[in-house]
């Protein structure tokens, strides 16, 4: 198993009733009348990419692409209709701020609960406990119920819970963007440690700036499929200068993503 | 990538935990009364059945409390656990849908919790048995096996439910509305013997009648559960977890897509 990350012919597909059933009394009616019209959505088609060991990987694409869709396949939330994913190590995903937690519950028992959540035995918890509280710099309000925290607050508890956790595999879905300056400046650090111990990391962003300075290697997403695949300088071009004029196909004899398995370096 | 349900169960033991330990503390932190509630739910339904089935109604029962109450706590447990089981899996969407997480451990820690509820709720009858009753008696070692029973039949109806309510969210109210008539149709405040005999078979096609038998048995009337009782304890609640198990693996790849 040489990639952490493997992707082969993956596609998504979301089926959308013309009419939403939601109780089995409309079900029932439409199975008499036959009338089981949906359409079909392809959030993701035919993809196949593969991140190698300590890579950070940027996915870059417009709303709507099918970038969290491609992370949550790799996060094993979703089970994609056709293709293989191979995920070799702990994930740790933010895709949103505060998953799983309770607001009941005060900041140290959700610290115990998410880590459960992760994977995560107590005993390594109580570990990481000092760690997380120290980074997210709430000793203060550790003890107090969740419902009393800023939404800053719950991103840096949130983040650093995830990090303190020692992923193989860590997925940032556009979550940079909150908190102010003094934790963005700590969460970069912190991501340029875990590149530095080799951790493979996917990052999803608009910030373009960021994709270019921190990733090794880019993805463009765009419609479900894969658009470039490769140097993060040619690949955010090629985004960019797709975004100032949209053409809804590649033509022939674009530089267009290599479906094939290999990415292209300029 | 196929992840073995089981396997992944023990991997998520912490979280097992920490579900029912939220579930419990969620309930009761801010009630007055707390876990006291538990004991006092069935000391009141008691007192209200035992006027009513004992004075209005005549039912010629030894011991009539005892008899109803090891019935009756066995039912509440399994249709507290089973309704609050069909939720949730919608309850718990946002959760699995950011982070991988087998999901039957969700219809685990409601069953958990509901268990945990039971064992305290239990604590008025066994304090009945030794006061007017015959006290611990050696059939009452029977009492594990017939619980574990019904908690097998327990999760597989709610692994049945839960998985069926996240496509056709009616279920869940049309499942408490079976409820009451289904507690009913089981020999609970009534002795089996005033069944007009031609509706008896009909009687013994309810699943849980086997099994509130196997338990109440062996603390009311001190015998053990026959052969044919307990072979169909057993058929029925490992049969409910293997459709269960059967049905929800099947459903579970799609819930995503409709929470």
């Amino acid at each position: 198993m040489t990639h952490p990350i493997l992707l082969q012919d993956i596609s998504v597909r979301y089926k959308l009733p013309k009419e939403r059933i939601r109780t089995f009394k409309e079900f029932a009616i439409r199975v008499i009348q036959r009338r089981f019209e949906y359409e079909e959505f392809w959030a993701l088609k035919n993809i196949n990419f593969h991140v190698a060991r300590g890579e950070m990987l940027g996915i870059v694409g417009r709303n709507g692409a099918g970038k969290s869709t491609l992370l949550k396949v790799i996060a094993g939330v979703m089970k994609p209709i056709r293709g293989q994913v191979w995920v070799d190590g702990r994930v740790a995903p933010l895709i949103e701020l505060g998953t799983g937690f309770d607001t009941e519950l005060t900041g140290r028992e959700n610290i115990y609960l998410n880590g459960s959540i992760l994977g995560i035995t107590r005993k390594m918890m109580n570990g990481k406990f000092e760690e997380i509280v120290e980074f997210s710099e709430l000793r203060d309000f550790i003890e107090a119920p969740l419902r009393a925290y800023s939404s800053g607050m719950v991103a840096r508890l949130g983040f650093a819970i995830a990090t303190a956790v020692d992923p193989q595999i860590l997925i940032l879905d556009e979550i940079l963007s909150v908190g102010d300056e003094s934790f963005q400046r700590k969460c970069l650090e912190r991501i340029n440690r875990f590149r530095q111990a080799g951790t493979t990391i996917l990052f999803v962003s608009h910030n373009l700036e960021q994709i270019q300075t921190m990733c090794d290697l880019a993805l463009w997403l765009e419609q479900g499929e894969i658009r470039g695949w490769g140097d993060t300088r040619q690949v955010v071009q090629q985004y960019v200068s797709f975004l100032n004029h949209p053409i809804l196909a590649p033509e022939e004899g674009e530089n267009t993503g290599d479906a094939s398995g290999t990415p292209q370096y300029s | 990538m196929v992840k073995i349900e089981f396997v992944e169960l023990l991997n998520y033991k912490d979280l097992l935990w920490n579900l029912v330990a939220r579930d419990l503390t969620v309930r009761y932190k801010r009630s007055v009364l707390g876990f006291l509630w538990t004991m006092l739910n069935p000391i009141i339904n008691t007192i209200v059945f035992t006027v009513i089935f004992s004075t209005i109604f005549r039912f010629e029962v030894k011991d009539f409390i005892i008899y109803f109450l090891s019935g009756f706590q066995l039912w509440n447990f399994f249709a507290q656990s089973t309704t609050a089981a069909s939720r949730c899996i919608l309850t718990n969407g946002p959760l699995f849908k950011k982070i991988y997480i087998p999901k039957t451990i969700f219809v685990l820690s409601t069953v958990i919790s509901g268990l945990i509820n039971f064992m305290f709720s239990m604590l008025p009858l066994l304090a009945l048995i030794f006061i007017i009753g015959r006290g611990f008696q050696p059939s009452m070692l029977f009492l594990p096996i017939a619980l574990i029973m019904t908690i097998m039949f327990t999760i597989g109806i709610s692994l049945i439910i839960s998985a069926c309510a996240v496509f056709f969210i009616d279920i869940v109210e049309v499942y408490s509305v079976i409820l009451m008539p289904w507690m009913y149709l089981t020999p609970i405040i009534y002795p089996l013997e005033i069944i007009p005999p031609k509706y008896l078979p009909f009687l013994k096609l309810n699943p849980m009648y086997y099994l509130v038998e196997c338990f109440r048995l062996p603390i009311y009337k001190g015998q053990l559960p026959g052969p044919q009782l307990i072979l169909c304890a057993m058929f029925v609640s490992v049969g409910a977890l293997l459709i269960g198990y059967w049905v929800f693996s099947k459903l579970a790849d799609e819930f995503v897509y409709y929470i």
